[in-house]
C-alpha cells in the first residue's frame, strides 16, 4: 500500500468521487456537501481487480461553510472495465444533522404550489440562488452525485457547475 | 498601415490634467462588469491617473476586438523591470477580471499612502491585462455562462473555440489536450494559432529580458500553481518558487482564513501542455505562477458577487507578497526615499553595523 500526497491529483480525484457518492446517498433538500480537503490517502493496487484508494477527508456543507464532517472511504476503480462504476464504501464520523423539518417544509411548499415548479440557471450568472431554490440546488447535488459516481475514472474529477433547467413532473 | 491605432496614440498624448489620483467614483468593484464597461473603465483609469497609468494596445481577438493592457509606471529615468499579470484567459472565470480591476484600483488608490507600493514601483513596472479572452468573456455574458475557450470558428463554422491555455508553445499538443474542436481543451490548429495567444507572445517575447514575474489568474480551486503542467520534472528554481508561493499563500490565509494549496500543476491537478505559465517560465521568466482563485466547488465558476471583495482582498496580499520578494531580490538594500525622518533612521543603522564589523 502506497502513501499518497493528500493534496495531489490522484487523492483529490478519489475523494471527490467519494464525496459525490455520499451526496447521492445522503443528500436531501436541506443538505449537501463539497469536499473541503483530504487528510490522508493511500493506494492499494489489487491484482486483477484495480486500484483501491483509502481516504480520510473533510466535507463542508454547501449551505453552511463552517459546518464540516469527517469521513473515511475506500474507492475501488475497476481495472480495464470502464463501463462499471467504482465501488465506494464510506463512514461518516458522528451523526449527520437531522433534516426532517427542512424536508417536510420543502415538501409542503411544493404541495401548495398552484403550478408545477420550473426554473433555469441555478445559480444564475452572478452566483445568486434564491432561498426558495436552495432545496432544489441540494437535490441537484444529490442527483449529480449519482451521475458523477457512475461516470468517473481515476483520471477525471467532476463537479456540478449549474442547474440549467429544472421542471417538476 | 502606418499607425496601427491612432486612438491609442491620441490617448497616450493627452496632456496631464491635475495631480490628483482619481478612480471613477461610481465604479463598483464589488460587482461583475460586462466588457463594454471594462473598456470604459480602462480609459477612465488612464485619464484620471495619467501620470502613472498608460493604456497600451496588445493585439486583437478573433472577432476583431482590441485587447488592451494597462501599464502602471512611476515616472523616473531608471529602467525598470516588469511584473506581468493577465486575467480572463478563460471566459467563465469571472472572478479573474474582477481581480485585475481591483488590483489596479488598490495600487492607484494607495499609491500615495502606502510606502510599500511606492517602494516597489521605484524599480518595477506593472503590466496588467484585465481581460485577455474578450470574445469568450462577452459570449459568457450574452450566450453561455460556462464558456471557456475563445471564439475561433472551425470546421466551416460548425464548431467554435480554442482553449487559449493549451495554445502556447510549451510542449504544445502533447499532454492534457484534445485535437477535437468540440472539446473544452482543444489546443488549436497549431501552437500560437490564436490571435489572442500571439498578442501575448509578441509582447512578452519582446520584453522578456526585463520581465521578472508572469502571473496568470484563473478560477477556481484555491491554488498557487508552479511550473510545469507538461512534465513532473521540477523547474530549475523550484525550491525558491515554492518558498515564495508558500509565503504568498500564508499571507493570503491571514486575511479571511481561506486556505490555498501550493505546488506544480502536474502534481496538484493534472498534466497539461501549452499553458501560458509553462511557456513564460520556459522562455526564462523566473517567477511564473498560475493563480486559481475561490472557491473549491460550492459555486465554482459562478462565484457570487458578495465574494468578490474578500477574494480580491486576500489575493491582493498574495500578489504583493510575490512582488515584494521579487523587488527585494533584484533590487536589494534599496532605501525608500521617503521623509527625511526615515532616511535618517537608515543612515544610523548602517553606521552601527560598520562599527561592529571593524
Amino acid at each position: 500500500m502506497a502513501e499518497l500526497p493528500p493534496t495531489h491529483g490522484p487523492a483529490s480525484r478519489a475523494a471527490a468521487l467519494a464525496t459525490a457518492y455520499i451526496s447521492h446517498r445522503h443528500g436531501s433538500p436541506g443538505h449537501s456537501w463539497v469536499l473541503r480537503n483530504v487528510r490522508r490517502a493511500r493506494r492499494e493496487d489489487i491484482d486483477e481487480m484495480g486500484h483501491k484508494y483509502h481516504l480520510e477527508f473533510v466535507l463542508e456543507d454547501i449551505f453552511e461553510k463552517d459546518s464540516t464532517v469527517n469521513c473515511t472511504a475506500e474507492v475501488l476503480y475497476h481495472l480495464g472495465n470502464k463501463k462499471s462504476a467504482p465501488d465506494v464504501q464510506f463512514t461518516i464520523e458522528g451523526e449527520l444533522k437531522n433534516t426532517d423539518e427542512a424536508d417536510n417544509a420543502f415538501y409542503n411548499r411544493i404541495q401548495s404550489l398552484k403550478k408545477e415548479l420550473e426554473a433555469e440557471n441555478i445559480p444564475d450568472s452572478h452566483g445568486n440562488v434564491s432561498p426558495e431554490m436552495q432545496p432544489i440546488r441540494a437535490l441537484a447535488w444529490a442527483a449529480a452525485g449519482y451521475v458523477i459516481w457512475q461516470n468517473s475514472t481515476e483520471n477525471t474529477k467532476y463537479q456540478l457547475a449549474q442547474i440549467k433547467h429544472v421542471k417538476q413532473v | 498601415i502606418l499607425i496601427h491605432d491612432v486612438q491609442e496614440l491620441v490617448d497616450q498624448s493627452t496632456p496631464e490634467t491635475s495631480n490628483q489620483k482619481q478612480i471613477p467614483e461610481s465604479y463598483d468593484y464589488t460587482q461583475y462588469h460586462p466588457m463594454e464597461e471594462i473598456y470604459t473603465w480602462m480609459a477612465q483609469i488612464q485619464k484620471n491617473n495619467s501620470e502613472l497609468v498608460t493604456q497600451h494596445y496588445l493585439g486583437e481577438t478573433v472577432e476583431n476586438r482590441t485587447i488592451y493592457y494597462l501599464q502602471i509606471s512611476q515616472p523616473s529615468d531608471k529602467t525598470k523591470k516588469i511584473i506581468w499579470m493577465d486575467c480572463g484567459i478563460h471566459a467563465r472565470e469571472w472572478i479573474s477580471p474582477a481581480f485585475c480591476q481591483w488590483f489596479v484600483k488598490e495600487i492607484l488608490q494607495n499609491y500615495e499612502s502606502d510606502p510599500k507600493i511606492r517602494k516597489f514601483l521605484q524599480n518595477l513596472d506593472l503590466y496588467i491585462l484585465p481581460v485577455l479572452n474578450i470574445d469568450g468573456y462577452i459570449y459568457s455574458w450574452e450566450t453561455a455562462r460556462l464558456w471557456r475557450k475563445n471564439r475561433s470558428p472551425h470546421m466551416n463554422g460548425t464548431c467554435y473555440g480554442t482553449d487559449l491555455n493549451r495554445n502556447f508553445n510549451s510542449s504544445w499538443g502533447t499532454l492534457g489536450v484534445s485535437y477535437n474542436c468540440s472539446s473544452e481543451i482543444f489546443c488549436g490548429t497549431g501552437p500560437e494559432s490564436e490571435p489572442e495567444t500571439r498578442a501575448v507572445v509578441q509582447l512578452i517575447e519582446r520584453k522578456k529580458s526585463d520581465i521578472l514575474c508572469f502571473l496568470t489568474i484563473h478560477s477556481y480551486g484555491q491554488y498557487i500553481l508552479t511550473p510545469y503542467g507538461s512534465t513532473t520534472e521540477p523547474p530549475s528554481n523550484n525550491e525558491e518558487l515554492m518558498h515564495v508561493a508558500q509565503t504568498a499563500a500564508a499571507a493570503l490565509t491571514e486575511k479571511h482564513g481561506t486556505s490555498y494549496e501550493v505546488g506544480s500543476t502536474s502534481l496538484i491537478l493534472y498534466s497539461n501542455s501549452g499553458s501560458s505559465r509553462d511557456w513564460a517560465h520556459m522562455i526564462g521568466i523566473p517567477f511564473s505562477y498560475t493563480f486559481e482563485l475561490r472557491d473549491k466547488g460550492t459555486y465554482g465558476f459562478v462565484l457570487p458577487a458578495d465574494q468578490i471583495q474578500p477574494t480580491c482582498e486576500e489575493t491582493m496580499l498574495a500578489v504583493t507578497t510575490i512582488i515584494d520578494y521579487v523587488d527585494q531580490k533584484y533590487f536589494p538594500g534599496g532605501a525608500l526615499m521617503l521623509t527625511s525622518g526615515s532616511l535618517g533612521l537608515s543612515l544610523c543603522l548602517t553606521a552601527v553595523l560598520t562599527l561592529i564589523v571593524t
